[in-house]
């Protein structure tokens, strides 16, 4: 059998509920992490796609609101994607796919918005960014980034991790490797300081 | 009103996401299989991806691919049906069918020079120093590869202007 065809199978398995759209992308949302991640490993690129189809958008969102640039932060979310798939051999079955590879890509994103704090060159920055072509950023969006760069990385990983994507201070702690309290008064410092920007217009 | 945190958060838009989604899966799933020795080739603004032996699709931030057959790689015919269905896709995000596209399907030299020809009828600059190569695109942007293979000592300060300031990544 091949690998196509084990994944198709696994997905079909499952099935789309009662009386909702079918059709390939609606059997890929229904089936579980596990085997998905378990025909990834037995190689099936159907099911390694599947993953990053998956968690992509909320990894790479997480990143730009960390970083701040929507190159690096694509670049920092593709990196944390390759660390994952490419070692889920060391990934517990039995626990949560979405944590794993969202505290690897904060560890990514965050050793990026720290080499920009201190001025270091980055390896995958292009020599000369004012060739890239720029997307148009959204007025609110420019105002809500510029009100995160304001705050120090961690400070930025927290209220993305907490507000974003919904994680608990205990676990975000566990992630920065600082006490839960002390997460909980970064959080609201840094909730505090960005709504001050914003609504008010200024720092 | 003021805004909560939350409400601040949402606001936020990543540009081009859905192109970014897609550059993405074709990029992780090229460096996940892509040899050891080939790895860490994305140097295409984020994005270099290296498909078989000697065999590199990029993908431009905007969107646009380019695929080359590099001297000595792979030609497309030795491609696994993997590799070929990427270098496929990037070709069709050129927008150019595969099959009709010789430098994308057809050339079956491997020796890279029809991709060099018609990228350079495409207004593109190609600027060789060794082994490493600049790819210029008439939108300004620039493909760096090639360095991995230099040894250190030789990176040049330039090359097809774009500065290179640091040893790449080794794997």
């Amino acid at each position: 059998m091949n690998r196509q065809m084990d994944l198709a199978l696994i997905l079909m398995s499952v099935g789309p509920p009662a009386g909702t759209m079918s059709g390939p992308g609606r059997y890929m949302t229904e089936a579980s992490d596990a085997r998905v991640i378990k025909a990834s490993l037995d190689g099936d690129q159907n099911a390694t796609e599947e993953l990053v189809r998956r968690y992509w958008d909320e990894a790479a969102r997480a990143a730009y609101l960390i970083i701040g640039d929507k190159w690096m932060a694509e670049d920092a979310a593709q990196e944390a994607f390759i660390s994952a798939l490419g070692s889920l051999e060391k990934f517990d079955p039995e626990r949560s796919f979405r944590p794993w590879l969202h505290r690897i890509a904060v560890n990514k994103a965050i050793d990026r918005a720290r080499q920009i704090r201190d001025g270091q060159s980055l390896v995958d920055e292009p020599a000369d960014t004012t060739e890239l072509p720029q997307a148009e950023e959204d007025p609110r969006t420019a105002e809500a980034l510029n009100a995160l760069g304001d705050l120090d990385p961690e400070d930025r990983v927290i209220l993305v991790a907490k507000y974003v994507l919904n994680y608990r201070a205990v676990e975000i702690a566990e992630w920065l490797g600082m006490p839960d309290s002390t997460v909980r008064v970064r959080l609201h410092r840094a909730a505090g300081r960005v709504r001050k920007i914003v609504n008010e217009g200024g720092s | 009103m003021e805004a909560t945190i939350e409400e601040i958060l949402a606001r936020v838009e990543v540009p081009d996401a859905d192109a970014a989604r897609e550059r993405a899966v074709v990029a992780i799933l090229a460096e996940l299989s892509a040899e050891p020795r080939k790895k860490r080739r994305r140097r295409f603004f984020g994005l270099m991806l290296s498909i078989g032996a000697g065999t590199a699709v990029a993908i431009s931030p905007a969107g646009q691919a380019i695929a080359d057959f590099f001297t000595g790689g792979d030609s497309p015919s030795e491609l696994s049906a993997q590799d070929r269905a990427l270098t496929d896709l990037a070709c069709k995000e050129l927008g150019a069918a595969a099959a009709e596209t010789s430098w994308c399907a057809g050339d079956e030299s491997g020796d890279g020079a029809s991709a060099e020809s018609l990228l350079e009828d495409r207004g593109y600059q190609i600027t060789r120093v060794g082994p490493a190569m600049a790819i210029r695109s008439p939108d300004g942007t620039t493909l760096v590869t090639g360095l991995d293979e230099l040894d250190p000592s030789e990176l040049p300060g330039e090359i097809g202007g774009v500065k290179i300031d640091q040893t790449p990544d080794q794997p």
